[in-house]
């Protein structure tokens, strides 16, 4: 409608300028028009007057031929005479003006026509005029009566018809003239009177429709505005707040009832969700009808609004639907929550409307829609969030549990520790309370170990963050330390305890040996706990077919029933916290080794009957090459356990750790083997001491105060250092190891402190003793045959004591600066010779002057007199 | 020793220091071209001959060592560079590092260590 509307105020004011334009052209046109008629008029006017003036003239000729004729004074008939000629003249004048300009094709005939008669009677005329003038007044009459006068009368004949054509022509120019303007006057009365008539209706067609899009914008405006007040409400729940939209609706729109509808396309149903209502019409939420049976197919199907204001009248009276309503008018668009279709906004009646629905009502079903499906989304999110909130306070609750389990596993051997080594500070303790004191003391301090390195890996496992390491394993080693191990555990308890290999097995696999050793310890240990009496023995096969290697353990123990065995592999599971406390362990192993096994491509299954014994069998993945397979294993190196050789070493180490303890504790272990050794305690201080020394080997603890290990390996590497760096590391995680190589380190050994990887550690860097040479070896050594250097020598020697008296004398007068100047030069050129220690003191006495401080200066002073004084004492050639 | 013959240049105030260390270098196979007492002289014998390797003292009057190779630094493309320092202190070691000397030696002098970082350069040299 908009469009027509548009069309024809558009065609109005074309029509309006068209009409407008030829108004003007045709004004333009009657002024022109008018203009030449004028002119026309004017020429005529001019051409008549002329003719009047040649009449006039031919006449006043022919009288004043006359009156000469009839004068008998000469003198008068020569005035009357050149009156003659001047008549004559006017008539030329005239004649000639005439036929220059004005005659037309009418007129030229005409004057053909008297011109003839014109010269005659000019000529007969002339002739009577010389008749005259030869005073032949008889003649001249006679001339005058037979000739002139009938030509002159004739000529005034013609002359007068020229003149009355003339007239005419006029006349009938001037008639066109008011002809024309007439014409001109009723054009422009009428085109004039279209375009104003065109013009009010235009205006009056403009003026109605902008105040019908006013009112509709403003009625619109006003619903918005109303909705809007109802959606911001505060106070109300999402679906109270859904409930007002759709009755604030049913008021705009005049419609009974509003609802929500979810449309399940698989069902084919449609449900009720929300619904409000104005009257007594319900739709009760929760309702489903078959979606055939409801107006929303309609909708939903065609994916564009639905508006019918009298159903009776619309193509759907035949549809069976909401019969039980019997609804008689209804307007419906598609919801869609999240981007996809969820089901209809909804309004109907049980009366037809009266107006149909117009734009604006759709657009307004439309806009409640939108929001409606806004705010189904947030009530979906609701309740998803209560939902994730349930479920994460479940687990925050889990891990609290969790957490008050550990403390307790870990205070238990802790407080035995701490109370049996109290106990030791006794002195009136026996001897077998002593022992048993140690024994428990270290068992406490073992278990303990293994519950922290359990939480380690539980935690490390749940973060996703346990790395397991894929070499080659041997499995004649790894079973082989399994055995010592367990050995000694089982004829503890009178147990016998083998290792049983199924041939053929492959030599080495692809796995992990420290993970999978703790796999088979956690198995074992477990077996040898729970059994009271009898054999663990632990079978090891290998499966071709799926490249897996088996190893079951299996002990005659208590056993399990199907309800504990179901329990079993979760930490802290009823079963395991019970038994934890009759047989001890760490409550986690299991769940751990099933991780760890998971880990290395396998798992653990169990099998087990109350009171007869279980069966654990853990698989893991051999790797992707093929495997070498043997029919028996090599003897293994026997692994010495115990006794730990300390060897005897020389040189100089130097330890940067900043924990007292651990200092205490390498000292203790370095002392054993005849190193020295130095310790600074933070890695500053290692780079300033590692330069400034040469040291056989540098044990450097990672975390540090001030600047940690791996700063200073790199900074010692930058600045040229090539000498020997360890890095001591609690972290045994393979990207630490790295990052401490990566740093510049030589090696690492890992806390807590294996004595027997340390001392190995050691021998290989160091020297030992019996080889050592001087315990300083002089770095000049190779020079010390050469005469020039010899000289040197000579000459730094014999300069020595010029330089003491230097000393003492500054220093007595207390000139700092030459004190200074001396004790540098000193410093530079002692250790350079041979006297590094003279270096040293003076390199002290240096640093101290050039920080102002005096108050030790005398002690420094003597230091290096004793020092200068030795050495020239030592060397022959001394002064 | 060293094929071809490495040129160093030394700079250190003391005379005695300087001899020694020329001796040392001498053993060595080093070709001493050029000594220098202070800041100003390096600068000066660099800009009329090249050396491969040069041994800085940081402790000379005036201009530090540590001045000279910022100075170094500042000028184009520099030759080794090797502190060296009668004590070594962090400060020291971090800014000679940072400006670009390639080693840190301290006094007293060791052969092996003065080897060490002559190998060192020989190495990164031919690579």
């Amino acid at each position: 409608m908009k469009t027509t509307s548009k069309t024809v105020v558009l065609a109005g004011f074309a029509a309006l300028l068209v009409l407008l334009v030829s108004l003007l052209l045709i004004w333009i046109r009657s002024v022109s028009s008018t203009m030449d008629r004028i002119e026309a008029i004017a020429r005529e006017t001019r051409e008549q007057e002329l003719m009047f003036t040649m009449r006039d003239a031919a006449h006043k000729r022919a009288l004043s031929l006359f009156r000469m004729v009839s004068m008998d004074d000469p003198f008068e008939r020569d005035d009357e005479y050149l009156k003659f000629k001047e008549y004559a003249g006017e008539f030329l004048g005239a004649r000639d003006e005439l036929l220059a300009k004005f005659l037309d094709k009418t007129e030229r005939p005409l004057w053909e026509r008297v011109a003839p008669s014109v010269t005659n009677g000019a000529m007969v005329q002339n002739q009577a005029i010389e008749l005259i003038q030869a005073e032949r007044f008889n003649d001249a009459h006679r001339l005058l009566h037979d000739n002139v006068m009938p030509i002159q009368e004739s000529v005034m004949v013609q002359l007068t018809d020229m003149l009355r054509v003339a007239q005419d022509t006029v006349q009938r120019e001037v008639q066109n003239t008011l002809d024309n303007n007439r014409t001109t006057f009723i054009a422009i009365v009428l085109l004039g009177s279209g375009a104003v008539v065109i013009g009010a209706l235009i205006a009056f067609f403009v003026i109605r429709r902008s105040s019908s899009a006013e009112f509709a914008l403003l009625e619109q405006s006003q619903r918005l505005q109303m909705l809007y007040a109802t959606i911001s409400s505060t106070g109300l729940t999402l679906e109270e707040q859904i409930n007002a939209i759709l009755k604030k609706g049913c008021e705009f729109l005049g419609m009974e009832a509003g609802s929500v509808s979810r449309v399940d396309r698989d069902a084919k149903s449609s449900t009720s969700v929300y619904a409000c209502s104005v009257s007594d019409l319900t739709f009760l939420p929760g309702t489903v009808i078959p979606l055939q049976d409801s107006y929303c197919s309609f909708v939903v199907n065609s994916a564009s609004p639905v508006a019918l204001a009298q159903i009776a009248q619309s193509s759907y009276r035949d549809h069976r639907s909401c019969s039980p309503a019997a609804l008689e008018s209804y307007i419906a668009v598609q919801l869609n929550v999240g981007g996809t279709l969820y089901g209809t906004v909804s309004f109907s009646a049980r009366n037809p409307r009266p107006a149909p629905f117009n734009v604006r009502d759709i657009e307004l079903v439309q806009l409640i829609a939108s929001w409606i499906g806004v705010t189904v989304e947030r009530v979906i999110a609701q309740q998803e969030l209560s939902e994730a909130k349930e479920a994460a306070e479940g687990a925050s609750r889990a891990k609290s549990a969790f957490v008050a389990n550990m403390s307790h596993e870990i205070r238990t051997p802790l407080t035995a520790i701490v109370g049996y080594a109290e106990s030791l500070a006794d002195p009136t303790l026996t001897a077998d309370n002593r022992t048993k004191a140690v024994k428990t003391v270290i068992r406490s301090g073992q278990h303990l170990a293994q519950i922290i390195n359990d939480i380690l890996d539980l935690s490390k496992i749940e973060a996703g963050q346990l790395q397991v390491e894929r070499i080659d394993m041997s499995l004649a080693e790894v079973f082989t330390e399994v055995e010592s191990v367990m050995t000694m555990q089982a004829r503890d308890k009178g147990l016998e305890f083998k290792i049983n290999f199924f041939f053929p097995l492959p030599e080495k696999i692809h796995s992990d040996p420290m993970r999978f050793k703790q796999i088979l310890l956690n198995l074992c240990s477990n077996a040898i706990k729970f059994t009271p009496t009898g054999r663990v023995d632990v079978n090891v096969s290998f499966d071709f077919y799926s490249r897996r290697l088996l190893t079951r353990v299996c002990d005659t123990g208590i056993g399990m029933t199907d309800e504990e065995k179901r329990r079993l592999f979760k930490p802290f599971s009823q079963t395991d916290i019970s038994n934890t406390r009759r047989f001890g362990g760490t409550g986690l192993g299991l769940w751990i080794s099933q991780q760890l096994a998971a880990n290395l491509g396998g798992g653990i299954d169990c099998v087990s009957e109350k009171d007869v014994g279980s069966e654990f069998e853990v698989w893991v993945d051999i790797g992707d090459r093929v495997p070498n397979l043997v029919e028996a294993f090599a003897a293994p190196t026997p692994v010495s356990v115990g006794a730990v050789v300390i060897p005897a070493l020389a040189g100089y180490i130097l330890l940067a750790e900043d924990s007292p303890d651990i200092q205490d504790l390498i000292a203790f272990y370095t002392n054993r083997t005849g190193v020295k050794l130095e310790v600074v305690d933070n890695g500053q201080k290692a780079v300033e001491r590692a330069l400034t020394r040469d040291f056989d080997l540098i044990l450097m603890d990672v975390q540090m105060p001030v600047m940690d290990g791996l700063s200073a390996t790199t900074l010692l590497r930058r600045s040229g250092y090539a000498g020997v760096i360890v890095s001591l590391t609690a972290n045994a995680l393979r990207e630490d190891r790295e990052k401490c190589l990566a740093a510049g380190a030589n090696e690492f050994v890992s806390k807590p402190i294996d004595v027997g990887m340390f001392y190995k550690t050691l021998q290989k860097y160091l020297k030992m003793r019996e080889a050592a040479a001087a315990p300083q070896p002089n770095p000049l050594a190779d020079l010390n045959d050469d005469p020039d250097f010899k000289d040197l020598v000579q000459k730094f020697l014999s300069g020595l004591p010029a330089m003491l008296k230097e000393v003492l004398t500054t220093s007595e007068q207390k000139s700092w600066e030459s004190l200074r100047s001396v004790i540098h030069r000193l410093k530079g050129l002692g250790g350079g010779f041979g006297y590094p220690e003279i270096s040293e003191a003076a390199a002290v006495l240096h640093e101290e002057l050039r920080n102002g401080v005096h108050d030790r200066v005398d002690e420094r002073v003597a230091e290096i007199r004793r020092l200068i004084e030795s050495a020239c004492a030592d060397t022959p050639h001394a002064a | 020793m060293m094929h071809p013959k490495i040129s160093a240049l030394i700079a250190d105030d003391v005379v005695a220091s300087r001899e020694l260390l020329r001796q040392m270098l001498a053993k060595l196979g080093v070709d001493v071209a050029a000594i220098a007492s202070d800041g100003p002289q390096v600068i000066t014998k660099l800009k009329s001959q090249r050396v491969d390797v040069i041994f800085l003292d940081i402790d000379m009057p005036g201009q530090s060592g540590l001045d000279v190779l910022r100075e170094l630094g500042a000028s184009g493309p520099m030759p080794w560079v090797i502190m060296v320092s009668g004590h070594s202190t962090m400060d020291n070691i971090k800014t000679a590092i940072d400006l670009g000397a390639k080693g840190f030696v301290v006094k007293p002098y060791s052969m092996a260590k003065i080897k060490q970082v002559l190998e060192r350069f020989e190495s990164e040299r031919s690579a």
